[in-house]
């Protein structure tokens, strides 16, 4: 592997460092409040390559070098380059303002784009007011490890030298998978600092990602590098550029400016690559976060983050097809005049002609009536006409249901942190076993949910009813962005619950049909009614049938279906004990950290791990107070 | 040995002490059989230094807490104890380790088991905006056979 050599940082760990050096640049700042960040394009497919980046230096570098010839090479070959800087600074606004005094005191902006790994070399050559200040808050903000580089021996042309990044006091529990070069400006005031660095970036190749590195100090086809779009590598890798590179026959070749890369040992690359022989180094934490960016509080070990969307069921899809106008059945939506019209007809207005034609066409009449039911929503209606009662135009008009299936939107509630309505309070005391979420489904019941399912996202509630059977599903869907690095963003139906919406309506049956075949029998006269416990009762017939007595039963089950006299939107209950704080408590007590740093970055209250500390560079000192140190460490102090 | 004598007005527990000098150094002896942790020393003339509750002591270089002071016949006693924090302060803060609990730097996601919380839930209820509607009452009659 060519200009590329092993080195071991102060931690420990082993990585492959190539044989050029981190560079940085200067620019001018604007003056603008509060974070930001803000990313510049040099260059894009289309533009000139004549115009290659137009910080001075590059197009000088490019020039010199002949090196136009090789970028619109590969411009012509549809690998566009273009370069970029991002940025990111944080501006008080005021005029003489003082810096960060407070970290506390100032929201941060994340900037999601950002989240991605890497350590930050800063190189000042003087410390300044606030410096300190910042790079807390930044590291903070962004879970990035910054080192203060401030022994380099020279400024912007010549970067950071091997000696001098082997020299870097890396702390042992961090792994570093990623190097940025960068540099830090400040407002002459001390009203803000800004870190920004520059990458080449290519539109046409993998970017952003994580993962594997082709050794670019080496001449390698552009379509060798296409090779690599299935394993990924980080955008960083591309600001590795070789003043003295060679070009490959693609017509790459590596800018002539002191762009670098780093990259730790472990990094193999699928199907083989220059890094297979990389040894992971025993010293590091196997259970290290494979994603790279929250170096400081990483997931230990690699849980994928991704989650695939789940949907609510769809209708129009799933539903496309069912068995309304299938011809075995009809579904009507009467009002109660018309339930009432048609109850008359059934039971006083059959006369012995329809009798005669009811024997004609059915054994059993009753049958044709499935059931009769109330509900709490109105069902799709495709228009209007006659109920048909065994074949028999009842003269009785009614909406008729069109669809099957209905769909009952429910809305959404938000469980995210803002405003006053804050259920997310940024805590652990947003989730459980300190809150608990239940929530009430009509018709359903009330069902404890998983917390961390929802908070800090949306709750939708949707319900499908099947007209058919008075039979619903309540499908929860929560939309929740990813919460922290390495988090999901679920879109996604979680969970769903049954019911049943109808309020079934009592019909009697079970004698109808010896009923009807008196009515037949006993030619002349009209269907008569249930002796007993008559619905309805019919008009007039023959005493003969009266004495037919039939018994009355109920088909249709009276059905205690409760949800029907409940509440009919769902809704959520949220429970969490009532925290008890004292104001100041922060300062006698302090927060769970459980961060590995030094303890000259905190301020305030502060307890370490004792096991954790390692006494060295104490000069003079006692075991007795040696253990001393660790006792009061341990049991809290004051930076 | 010379002793140098401040008045400590910070709190053991700080790493960073307020103290300020009181006099010139004054010479100090070391009582025979004691500790370095918790020594005690002899001083001619302590009148001067009467307000002083903490001393540095050039030979041993060490800071210490005056405990207690015991009173004799043209000389005073000194009881001490040692302030590991302050004399090793730069090593101290130079020092990475795991930080568990702190002021300035924490993550509220980790379970803070000094949180006290009462008895008492705080129960809030969030009503969905739409759903089924009470106001409604529909017939739904199905039958056999089609309507037409």
């Amino acid at each position: 592997m060519a200009d590329t050599q092993t080195m071991v940082l102060s931690n420990g760990q082993s990585i492959y460092v190539p044989n050029v050096r981190f560079g940085v640049y200067h620019t001018t700042l604007p003056n603008v409040p509060n974070w930001h960040n803000e990313s510049y394009y040099y260059y894009q497919q289309g533009q000139n390559p004549a115009t290659f980046v137009d910080l001075s230096g590059y197009a000088a570098q490019c020039d010199a070098k002949g090196a136009y010839g090789n970028w619109n090479a590969l411009y012509s070959a549809g690998q566009y380059l273009r370069t970029a800087r991002d940025a990111s600074y944080y501006d008080e606004g005021g005029a003489g303002k003082a810096l960060i005094d407070d970290l506390s005191a100032h929201s941060v902006w994340l900037w999601g784009g950002w989240n991605d790994g890497g350590v930050f070399m800063i190189k000042t050559t003087n410390g300044r007011y606030h410096l300190a200040a910042f790079l807390q808050l930044y590291r903070d903000s962004y879970n990035q490890v910054i080192y203060h580089v401030n022994t380099m021996s020279s400024n912007n042309a010549d970067g950071l030298s091997l000696s001098e990044l082997s020299a870097v006091a890396f702390t042992s529990h961090e792994t570093i998978d990623g190097f940025r070069s960068c540099d830090i400006d400040y407002l002459a005031d001390g009203r803000y600092y800004k870190f920004f660095y520059d990458y080449v970036y290519s539109g046409g190749l993998p970017v952003d990602t994580q993962g594997i590195l082709p050794d670019v100090t080496e001449a390698m086809a552009v379509s060798d590098y296409n090779g690599y779009l299935g394993v990924s590598f980080p955008a960083r890798a591309w600001r590795s550029c070789n003043e003295s590179g060679v070009a490959n026959s693609d017509g790459w070749k590596q800018l002539g400016r002191d762009y670098s890369m780093v990259v730790p040992t472990g990094f193999n690359s699928v199907g083989g690559s220059i890094w297979d022989n990389a040894a992971i180094d025993g010293s590091q934490n196997p259970y290290a976060n494979t994603g790279g960016a929250d170096t400081n509080n990483g997931d230990p070990g690699s849980w994928p983050t991704d989650s695939d969307p789940v949907d609510f069921t769809d209708p129009d899809d799933q539903f496309a097809t069912d068995a309304i106008n299938s011809g075995f059945f009809t579904l009507y939506n009467p009002t109660k005049t018309e339930v009432k019209a048609f109850n008359d007809f059934l039971f006083s207005g059959i006369t012995e002609s329809m009798s005669a034609t009811l024997k004609k066409l059915i054994a059993d009449p009753l049958d044709y009536m499935i059931f009769i039911s109330m509900c709490h929503f109105t069902p799709p209606s495709s228009g209007t006409g006659a109920i048909q009662f065994c074949g028999i135009d009842s003269g009785v008009t009614a909406n008729i249901i069109s669809k099957q299936m209905v769909t009952i939107p429910c809305g959404t509630l938000s469980l995210r942190g803002i405003g006053d309505d804050q259920d997310e309070t940024n805590s652990f005391m947003s989730y459980e076993p300190y809150i608990k979420l239940s929530i009430f489904l009509p018709y359903i019941g009330t069902h404890e949910l998983k917390v961390d399912d929802f908070m800090g996202g949306d709750i939708t509630v949707v319900y499908y009813v099947d007209l058919l059977t008075g039979s619903c599903i309540a499908q929860i869907k929560s939309v929740r962005p990813a919460r922290y690095y390495g988090d999901a963003n679920l879109d996604n139906v979680v969970c769903s619950f049954t019911g049943n919406v109808y309020q079934n309506l009592p019909l009697t049956a079970t004698d109808w049909r010896g009923l009807f075949s008196s009515v037949v029998q006993f030619a002349g006269g009209t269907v008569s009614m249930m002796g007993g416990n008559p619905v309805g009762g019919i008009a007039t017939m023959a005493s003969a049938v009266f004495s037919e007595k039939a018994n009355v039963s109920r088909t249709g089950q009276i059905g205690a279906n409760y949800g029907y006299m409940d509440h009919q939107k769902p809704f959520l209950i949220l429970s969490r004990p009532k925290p008890n704080m004292p104001v100041g408590i922060e300062t006698k007590t302090g927060f769970p950290t459980y961060e590995i740093k030094k303890i000259g970055m905190c301020s305030g209250y502060t307890e370490i791990d004792p096991a954790t500390i390692y006494m060295d560079n104490f000069d003079n000192i006692t075991d007795g107070e040696c253990d001393m140190i660790k006792e009061i460490l341990a049991t809290g102090f004051v930076v | 040995m010379q002793g140098t004598f401040y008045v400590n007005k910070s709190d053991k527990r700080k790493i960073q002490k307020s103290i300020t000098q009181i006099d010139s150094p004054s010479e100090l002896h070391l009582l025979d059989n004691c500790s370095m942790i918790n020594p005690t020393f002899k001083i001619a003339d302590f009148a001067k230094y009467m307000d002083a509750n903490y001393i540095y002591v050039d030979t041993l270089r060490r800071y210490y807490f005056i405990n207690d002071i015991e009173f004799s016949q043209g000389f005073s006693l000194l009881h001490c104890t040692v302030d590991v924090l302050y004399t090793w302060r730069n090593a101290i803060l130079d020092q990475s380790a795991l930080i568990t609990r702190s002021q300035s730097s924490f993550n509220t996601y980790l379970v803070d088991d000094k949180l006290c919380a009462e008895n008492r839930e705080t129960v809030r209820v969030k009503e969905f905006p739409d759903g089924f509607d009470e106001n409604v009452q529909s017939f739904i009659l199905c039958c056999v056979g089609n309507t037409q």
